[in-house]
């Protein structure tokens, strides 16, 4: 009790030894312990076969669709769902609460249903699937169709991290930029928007991590074609059936190294936005 | 029921220090008020006696039997908090009984035996009508008086109150701090309560601490601390003083014309008419302060200084604080300090 | 529709027409459209196909082992997120921030990868396989494999829906229990977790949500045993490789209303949390 170096800041609030100790010993038994196999294993290569499996062509392709689409996917997502969660926050109109609701749905939504009703959505004689044909494009079974996916899937990330924060956003800063003589788009772009940029790009970041992951919803729309429409995670099943544990094991590190750097980039974001919203 | 600490001490990062070093003493059944401005570490101090905070250094004793090691949970000691910290989703009644419901089970009440307890407890706080309603649907006065009733319920060895005026309305706070003084004198329980008014300190309570940076700077009843201020601190903090410039030393404070710092109170400030002994001034502003006249003098030097009368004195209906009149000052009583800090 | 009741926040209305149809379509045709399609394709050749495609027999077993997946996964998920939001929320220390993404972590790594790292422990050519095939103990390709695999996928959501609540909510009344005598196990059921219940209750439901739904992950490690080691979501990719459209999109309506109900849940959450704040003023 005296002095010195405490782990943890002691309090009246009891109960922080077993909480802590349930907490890291489930953390550390279910997730932790296993992705420190998969690194194990993956260390226990040799480099070469290594490097082989992990940047052959096929799994460059299968990155590059991966990282590509989901790029594209949660930019997109991180312009929507700003715009989605300020209508939410600041307008009144009807069925907003069910709206606000339905942004949770591909949380909710298990992502195998979510890939065929997309896929039959898209397909060629599906609803979005006839628009687009006559202009030549086709939805399903394309790269294109990953796309569509991984936008249905990331679109709540972005939404949930920005809704809390426009929420907090004191009124008066926006008041005092009106009565400085601002303008509407002059103060969303000079006073809200950067209050917001640190929660964009977390939603961001959390939206392309989950969409470089994303499985279920893809399969089912991608195609799935080797080099062209072929997703990482989807070689990695695929190496599996065949029995390749070295190479499934190889491609898997490069993505958990991928979501291991983007959750880096979160921590980090994630600790200027609370010291933000503290000052 | 006392409470002695000892040598207190609570830092937060290398270099800032919350108490620094505090011993005091309470004595049974007191009101003790822990005064002092923001930052002043006197909320620690308080949190520190009922086992929320832990101390880097020092003891806590409970009637001579060191507490220093004891849990919040196991000291017994009822705590207010600023903002009440009611159950929000228990009832009035819910929440004066939690503390019955906690008790280990050897110790349990019946659901009768509860009800005996709490709803004389009610009766005491005037809130027995609310007894179902939940916080969200009381006054602040009213959270304020069901919290009080909670800690109650325990049967303190002690009660600790944080700021128990702090978040209400001036009418509410004097009708309540009334009222606090009147159940501390029926029920003849030791009491610790901190403020950062020193009106309200030197009003209710029998003893005042005044802290200042972590240090305790006077204990003393209020007349104690008020009449004989044991550092410039006090002085100050306790009503305005002015510190009085070396030069005007010797005319304003004839009888003590050396040594140290003197600090003088308006109230003690005497007006003689001009041209006799005394700092000669100029009226150039009176404004109403109450029940008392803020009279605004200007010095030669161009420097201004407060003087405060009684309304109605002598003074002012001999038309002699009309703006622009000529006076002298002298201090009545004048404070003596060591040295100027 | 009507604009902020503060003048000065208040967008001019075109602009607030525009943004609220543009975000009333976006949700309508990518998030509303689906569940539709979902439902319609369900029932597209009526009632009795679609009553027939769930009594089939590999359907009902797909739900029951669905169904023994969410009961083991969820209360131990509901454990651990209890215990890793109170210590993240109601205390200080080193580390804090990490046992936060710890937690979290799952969200980002892709689901097969939870799959494979199982598969990597306990698969046949895992580090533990040759010991487990010794004791004939299935692990991969059986139940706990993919209750394992569940309970990696759902970890976060219990906590992540409780950290943000009790973070605001602060330790006061925790405090104040204390003061009173409070232990533990009274403070954390009478007034930690009832004054998050709500956010508790939806993150259980997200948590069982997901554990239902969970394809990735539990895909990897179950070997696709029809009628043994076959939940309702690979059931239905199943259904949709062999062209049998209706059975598909007769589980997948399940699952959907599943979403649904979790979806209306929280609506009802979220109102009864809104006359709560209201009462009294």
């Amino acid at each position: 009790m005296s002095g010195g170096f405490t782990f943890h800041r002691p309090t009246a609030v009891p109960a922080f030894g077993p909480a802590f100790g349930i907490a890291m010993l489930g953390t550390g038994l279910l997730v932790l312990l296993p992705l420190a196999a998969l690194l194990l294993r993956a260390a226990g290569q040799s480099f070469d076969s290594f490097v082989d499996a992990a940047f052959s062509p096929r799994a460059m392709a299968a990155y590059r669709l991966s990282f590509g689409a989901s790029l594209l996917a949660a930019g997109v997502n991180a312009v929507v769902g700003t715009v989605l969660a300020w209508v939410l926050v600041r307008y009144r109109f009807p069925f907003r609460r069910i709206v606000d609701a339905l942004i949770d749905l591909p949380f909710a939504l298990p992502t195998a249903v979510a890939g065929v009703a997309l896929t039959t959505i898209a397909a060629p004689d599906g609803i979005l699937g006839r628009i687009a044909e006559p202009f030549g494009i086709k939805l399903a079974f394309t790269p294109f169709g990953v796309f569509l996916a991984l936008l249905f899937i990331g679109l709540p990330f972005v939404v949930r991290t920005l809704q809390p924060v426009l929420q907090d956003l004191e009124p008066e800063l926006e008041e005092a930029a009106a009565l400085l003589g601002a303008g509407r788009a002059s103060t969303f772009l000079r006073v809200v928007l950067p209050a917001i940029a640190p929660a964009a790009a977390t939603g961001f970041a959390l939206a392309f991590a989950r969409s470089v992951g994303e499985y279920g919803s893809v399969i089912f729309i991608a195609g799935n074609m080797p080099m062209v429409s072929e997703i990482a995670p989807l070689l990695i099943v695929v190496q599996l059936e065949q029995f390749q544990y070295g190479a499934a094991t190889a491609i898997a590190t490069v993505l958990l190294g991928a979501s291991l750097a983007v959750l880096l980039v979160c921590v980090v974001l994630q600790r200027r936005l609370e010291r933000d919203r503290v000052a | 029921m006392a409470i002695r600490i000892e040598g207190a001490v609570k830092r937060y990062g290398p270099k800032v220090a919350a108490i620094d070093g505090v011993t005091l003493e309470t004595r049974p059944g007191e009101l003790l008020a822990l005064l002092g401005p923001s930052g002043s570490g006197k909320t620690t101090l308080l949190r520190a006696i009922a086992g929320l905070e832990f101390l880097d250094a020092g003891r806590i004793l409970i009637d001579g039997d060191d507490a220093t090691a004891l849990t919040a949970r196991e000291r017994r000691i009822g705590f207010v908090f600023q903002n009440y910290a009611l159950f929000r989703h228990l009832s009035v009644f819910e929440n004066v009984a939690f503390g019955l419901r906690a008790r280990p089970r050897r110790l349990r009440l019946t659901e009768a035996e509860i009800r005996d307890r709490v709803l004389p407890l009610l009766r005491t706080v005037q809130m027995e009508e609310y007894a179902e309603r939940k916080p969200a649907a009381l006054s602040g006065g009213q959270r304020q008086r069901v919290a009080l009733a909670r800690a109650l319920a325990i049967e303190p060895r002690l009660l600790l109150l944080d700021e128990p005026f702090g978040a209400l309305d001036a009418k509410v706070r004097r009708e309540l701090r009334r009222w606090l003084r009147e159940l501390h004198d029926r029920l003849g329980l030791s009491t610790v309560f901190v403020t950062h008014d020193q009106e309200e300190a030197l009003e209710l309570a029998d003893r005042v601490a005044i802290l200042n940076q972590g240090r305790l700077e006077q204990l003393g009843t209020p007349h104690e601390v008020y009449d004989s201020p044991a550092t410039p601190f006090v002085a100050e903090f306790l009503g305005d003083a002015l510190r009085v410039p070396p030069r005007l030393r010797r005319a304003l404070v004839p009888d003590r014309p050396h040594g140290g710092l003197a600090m003088v109170r308006p109230h003690d400030i005497e007006l003689l008419p001009p041209g006799g002994p005394g700092v000669p001034a100029i009226v150039r502003r009176t404004a109403s302060r109450g029940g008392a006249l803020l009279v605004e003098l200007e010095l030669e030097d161009g420097n201004r200084i407060e003087a405060e009368i009684a309304r109605g004195d002598a003074h002012e209906a001999e038309g002699r604080i009309a703006p622009g009149t000529r006076v002298g000052l002298r201090a009545r009583i004048a404070h003596l300090f060591d040295d100027a800090p | 529709m009507s604009g902020h009741t503060r003048p000065a926040l208040r967008d001019p209305a075109p602009l607030a027409w525009a943004l609220v149809g543009f975000a009333l379509l976006w949700v309508g045709v990518f998030l509303v459209l689906p569940l539709v399609v979902v439902v319609t394709e369900a029932f597209a050749r009526g009632w009795p196909r679609f009553i027939a495609a769930l009594q089939e027999p590999d359907a009902i077993a797909a739900i029951r082992l669905t169904l023994v997946i969410a009961a083991i996964s969820v209360p131990v998920n509901l454990v651990l997120g209890v215990a890793a939001a109170w210590a993240i929320a109601k205390h200080e220390f080193y580390g804090r921030g990490l046992l936060a993404a710890f937690i979290d972590l799952p969200v980002s790594v892709s689901p097969v990868v939870a799959g494979l790292v199982f598969v990597l422990i306990f698969g046949a050519q895992g580090w533990l396989g040759p010991w487990l095939q010794r004791h004939d103990i299935k692990i991969i390709f059986a139940l706990p494999g993919m209750v394992l695999a569940t309970i990696f996928v759902t970890l976060p959501y219990v906590a992540r829906s409780l950290v943000p609540i009790m973070r605001r909510q602060g330790v006061e009344e925790e405090e104040a229990a204390a003061t009173l005598g409070a232990g533990a196990v009274t403070t954390l059921l009478r007034v930690s977790l009832p004054n998050a219940a709500l956010g508790l209750l939806y993150g259980v439901l997200l948590t069982n949500a997901r554990a239902m739904g969970e394809f990735g992950a539990v895909s990897v490690v179950s070997g696709h045993i029809r009628g043994e080691t076959n939940t309702l979501p690979l059931h239905v990719e199943i259904l949709n490789n062999e062209y049998d459209e209706v059975g598909a999109f007769a589980c997948a309506s399940l699952l959907a209303l599943l979403a649904i109900v979790t979806l209306v849940l929280k609506l009802w959450l979220e109102r009864r949390m809104r006359l709560r704040a209201g009462e009294g003023s």
